[in-house]
């Protein structure tokens, strides 16, 4: 037995084939990142030793932007020589932190002291609500700026400047507060004890459970997950040895291989001479390998492959680590704590090297670990005594497996062949779970919309700070913290965000944005689900349709049912533009007649022309985007497998439910925005395509936000020919207030008129197939 | 040697994967499992190598029950399959002493016997590189060589000669009829004919986890009054196997 445990804690600890066969090249990049970090921390660390020895060459100068001229009165009057080290600047928008960081930079300044532009007249107001605030920017490279930032700020504003103001001018500013903004990383305490400190009581035992678990992962999965997987563990059962050699000769040679890290990092404890308390360390740390070896090799005796050990492995990891972070945060400790395994150890290895543990809650801890260690290895030598964990077993003969195909292939066979519906040809191929269905459906538009619109309004955000408007924005976002309900918070920040939506950036990068979504889309129809774009309403040609009933005017009866009428795509895309025109033109009429909203004239400018275009050029796709999303993927796709009403039904809440964040949305937002999708999805259904739809789409949207001036669906518009307002007596429940029209009960009536006009003009075109001339219809 | 009596093994309710197999194989005889792929040769294998625990019945090697003292057993069997495979990075030579300890070889022999025995398969100039540049027939010399470093008095070799050619073949088909000689039992299982024609003393055939013949090839061709000892398979074979 003991021969045979050596020889396989010598194959386990000897040989590790991960580093060689199994490591990914995303793996090994992980790695490299890694070290860099650690590296990088590292230097930070020890930045403040070796920083003073050789003297950092540091910036001395202070940039005072927006100086009042209170500030120079107090500079000549108190002889306060700080000429030499002050840089004047204007600059209006005072959150500018890029701008702020260059001139930094440029001038060696350590500090950036930031007046509102009217920082006099606000004090002489003397208004205790809207009192001016300071801001300072410091760098935090080096903690002596810390320091110097600190003296500054006594010295010169609020033993100085401050108190002149309040001598001066009678204004007390005794709680004036100068709020700092730390530019570039974390600043940190001075005094070298507490680097120290903190290096002990979070680096060292951050490292030493890194090093244990990683070393424990890599030989442990390879240890029996990785024989099972060779196909070598069979011979190794076939020795007479016994089970529990082969799980404690493993475990020992795990145990072993977690060890060299470890005893690389006890190494530089024991040189910088922590004295008794590295023997804590010592019994802390081999309890840790002990306990984690142990788990590894239970995970490895589950798993019959490497990769699926580490993904059961993955989780442990991460919790443990992130019980090494909540103990990182964790400033007062529950004695308590101090017996657990792992918190224990945390705690206890930094306490070992400070000289503050005590012997009775190491000792414990440690014990209990090893006694947790020993039952991972017991349980883990019961699972070897049972078939399942030791012979891979080929459960399924060839029969059975020949059967379960062919009922797989029938089932998807019946899948196909049994589509629920049939919307613009398309047929179903593959058969998903319902759930992973529907919550695609539901997901893939929500999350393509997010992606790109964050990523257009970075450019939108960036631009917006330098602008004097950003000091309301950070006053708002600043206000945001106060916000306890969490719908508030919501409606509040989906406020603060509908800014940017008038940035130019943001329009043009949503504008683009669109494009690309449309592009995936096409692709994915294309290429991932291998079929024609006709199945998301884009046909080549128009089909012919029996009933016609929007926009078939001129059709001779009859005709319509036999010839296929080959319109082009275009020509519909115009009179669905003309459609959609009328839909809204008529939601702004009724508004305008109920007295609702005013009509102020013209307000395009000259200078916001380019803007306009800029709009029509984004509404395109984005009316198109939802569409595609909604009716042109969505429907077809969601009818062959639930039939149609549940589609339309689904893809217009997904329609409804994706405005939910935009301001000003109300219930009855979300039954307009219904209804609306489903008048739209009617359309599309009985034009068999969506070019129409999108087209009103399109109209509907720019017509409202660049042509009327009202808000769409909570965003609201810059660039508009005419300019509206609510009226004075108006009442959100009609004009939707906030949100738009949409929000309002007008576009209600507009759409269930339009609905009635559709099923009318339907079934007068079902009676007038045979004879009788379709009457055009008007909304 | 091998006593199988009323084995059965199923991995799931439905599916009986070995039904109610008996059968005996004494010292010095080489008994041949004969059946397509998917009939239970690998399964009924491993319960007789201990691998697996029969579901009903039991087995006996040298008077020991399988299940029951296992450690025992493995020190007497030699089990081959292609199911068990060389580790690809480490070289014969490491192997083989890795196997020596495990299988508690003195220490003084270790050298000698790896000799003898890379010599007798001709492993000698390959010893020192890694399996996963060997080939299938090197592989398979090396897996024979590491499943006999015991001396076993069973062996049970499950398609001993699969995916090798007609020389290597050849020569583990001699190896087999060397330690027939030497007094071994040896239990083998395949689906090639002219391997069990030629070397085996009774052979059963296996379809569907049942036993439906059993005796030599000569007497099993005149059972089912056939031409040949494959057309006595086929005949067999369709008389029992259930379709669906």
């Amino acid at each position: 037995m003991k021969r045979a445990v050596r020889a396989l804690i010598r194959k386990t600890f000897g040989k590790n084939h991960s580093m060689r066969s199994q490591a990914s090249v995303i793996t090994l990049v992980c790695c490299l990142i890694f070290i860099c970090v650690v590296f990088c921390f590292f230097r930070s660390l020890f930045r403040y030793w070796y920083g003073r020895e050789s003297g950092p060459h540091l910036a001395k100068k202070v940039i005072m932007v927006n100086m009042p001229d209170s500030f120079r009165e107090y500079m000549d009057e108190e002889a306060v020589e700080l000429d030499r080290i002050i840089i004047e600047k204007e600059w209006e928008a005072y959150f500018d932190l890029f701008t702020f960081s260059d001139w930094m930079e440029e001038e060696r300044a350590f500090m950036v002291v930031v007046f509102p532009e009217d920082f006099d007249k606000k004090i002489l107001k003397k208004s205790v609500k809207n009192k001016p605030e300071i801001l300072t920017y410091c760098s935090s490279e080096y903690l002596e700026y810390t320091e110097k930032k600190k003296d500054f700020c006594e010295r010169y504003l609020d033993e100085g400047y401050f108190l002149y103001i309040q001598d001066q001018m009678g204004v007390p500013v005794t709680d004036m507060g100068v709020p700092d903004i730390w530019l570039d990383g974390a600043a940190g305490e001075s005094p070298d004890n507490v680097a120290v400190d903190r290096f002990a009581h979070m680096v060292m035992p951050l490292l030493f459970f890194i090093a244990v678990m990683y070393t424990c992962m890599l030989s442990g999965m390879n240890a029996i997950a990785g024989e099972k997987e060779r196909g070598t563990f069979a011979a190794l059962l076939m020795t007479p040895i016994s089970r529990t050699a082969i799980v404690l000769g493993n475990y020992l040679g795990v145990v072993l291989h977690a060890a060299i890290p470890v005893v690389i990092l006890l190494v530089p404890i024991a040189i910088f001479d922590f004295g008794i308390g590295a023997l804590g360390v010592l019994l802390l740390s081999i309890s840790l390998i002990l306990l984690m070896a142990g788990i590894t090799i239970l995970i490895s005796c589950m798993s019959n492959s490497i990769v699926s050990a580490q993904t059961a492995f993955l989780p442990i990891f991460l919790i443990v680590l992130v019980a090494c972070v909540t103990c990182m945060q964790q400033t007062t400790i529950n004695p308590v704590n101090y017996y657990i395994p792992i918190y224990g150890h945390f705690y206890g290895i930094g306490d070992c090297l400070m000289g503050t543990a005590s012997v009775l809650p190491v000792l414990i801890c440690s014990v209990t670990t090893i006694l947790l260690a020993a039952v991972c290895i017991l349980v883990s030598r019961r699972l070897l005594m049972t078939e399942a964990f030791t012979v891979a077993v080929e459960s399924k003969s060839d029969k059975e497996i020949r059967k379960a195909a062919e009922r797989a292939k029938k089932e998807q066979h019946d899948y196909v062949s049994k589509a629920r519906a049939n919307v613009f040809g398309y047929r179903p191929t593959r058969r998903k779970p319902v759930s992973r269905f529907l919550l695609g459906h539901a997901m893939l538009p929500l999350a393509l919309l997010s992606v790109f619109q964050t990523t257009a309004m970075i450019p939108a955000i960036i631009s917006y700070m330098k602008t004097p408007e950003s000091v309301e924005f950070f006053r708002m976002f600043r206000e945001l913290s106060g916000i306890t309900e969490i719908w508030d918070a919501v409606r509040e920040s989906g406020k603060l965000f509908s800014q940017f939506m008038q940035n130019t950036y943001f329009i043009l990068f949503m504008g683009i944005g669109y494009w690309c979504i449309i592009g995936i889309y096409m692709l994915l129809v294309r290429f991932r689900d291998g079929q024609s774009l006709a199945t998301m309403g884009f046909p080549r040609r128009i089909p012919a349709r029996t009933s016609d009933a929007q926009g078939a005017e001129q059709e001779p009866a009859g005709s319509a049912q036999m010839t296929a009428r080959k319109a082009a795509p275009w020509k519909i895309y115009l009179k669905g533009l003309l459609l959609g025109l009328l839909l809204i033109s008529s939601v702004y009429g009724l508004l305008l007649m109920t007295r609702q909203i005013t009509c102020e004239g013209f307000s395009l400018s000259a200078g916001s022309v380019p803007l306009f275009i800029l709009y029509i050029l984004m509404w395109i796709p984005q009316g198109a985007t939802e569409e595609i999303m909604m009716r042109g993927y969505m429907l077809p796709r969601v009818a062959s497998r639930f039939g149609v009403p549940f589609a339309v039904f689904f893809s217009s809440l997904c329609f409804s439910v994706m405005h939910a964040l935009n301001a000003g949305f109300t219930i009855l937002a979300l039954v307009n925005l219904i209804l609306i999708a489903a008048l739209f999805a009617m359309i599309a259904l009985r034009d068999g395509h969506i070019y129409r739809v999108c087209a009103m789409h399109t109209m509907w949207n720019l017509c409202q936000g660049n042509l009327f001036g009202l808000e769409v669906s909570g965003n609201a518009g810059d660039a508009s020919i005419l300019r509206s307002f609510h009226a004075s007596g108006a009442r959100d429940l009609l004009t939707g207030g906030a949100f738009g029209p949409e929000g309002g009960l007008c576009v209600t009536i507009v759409i269930a008129l339009a609905f009635l006009i559709f099923f009318v003009s339907g079934a007068r075109k079902r009676r007038a197939a045979g004879s009788g001339s379709p009457k055009k219809e008007e909304v | 040697m091998i006593t199988v009596s009323h084995v059965s093994k199923r991995y799931n309710k439905r599916d009986m994967v070995v039904d109610d197999v008996s059968f005996t194989v004494e010292k010095g005889k080489i008994f041949g499992l004969l059946g397509p792929n998917g009939a239970g040769k690998t399964t009924l294998m491993q319960m007789i190598a201990t691998l697996l625990i029969p579901t009903s019945g039991f087995v006996t090697i040298c008077g020991m029950d399988t299940s029951a003292s296992a450690q025992e057993i493995r020190k007497r069997i030699g089990f081959l399959t292609t199911e068990i495979k060389l580790d690809p990075l480490s070289t014969p030579n490491q192997l083989y002493d890795f196997f020596s300890e495990l299988y508690d070889i003195p220490r003084e022999e270790i050298a000698s016997r790896k000799q003898a025995s890379f010599e007798r398969f001709g492993i000698g100039p390959f010893a020192d590189k890694r399996i996963a540049e060997l080939s299938t027939g090197m592989k398979q010399k090396i897996s024979i060589v590491i499943s006999l470093i015991h001396d076993p008095q069973v062996i049970i070799f499950d398609e001993p000669t699969n995916g090798l050619d007609i020389l290597t073949s050849r020569q583990v088909m001699d190896y087999l009829l060397e330690l027939r000689s030497k007094g071994c039992c040896v239990l083998l299982s395949t689906h090639i004919f002219s391997v069990a024609e030629q070397l085996c003393d009774e052979i059963a055939i296996l379809v569907d986890g049942k036993i439906v013949a059993q005796g030599s090839s000569a007497e099993l061709t005149e059972k089912t009054q056939s031409r040949n000892f494959e057309e006595a398979f086929f005949k067999l074979y369709s008389e029992y196997h259930r379709e669906g």
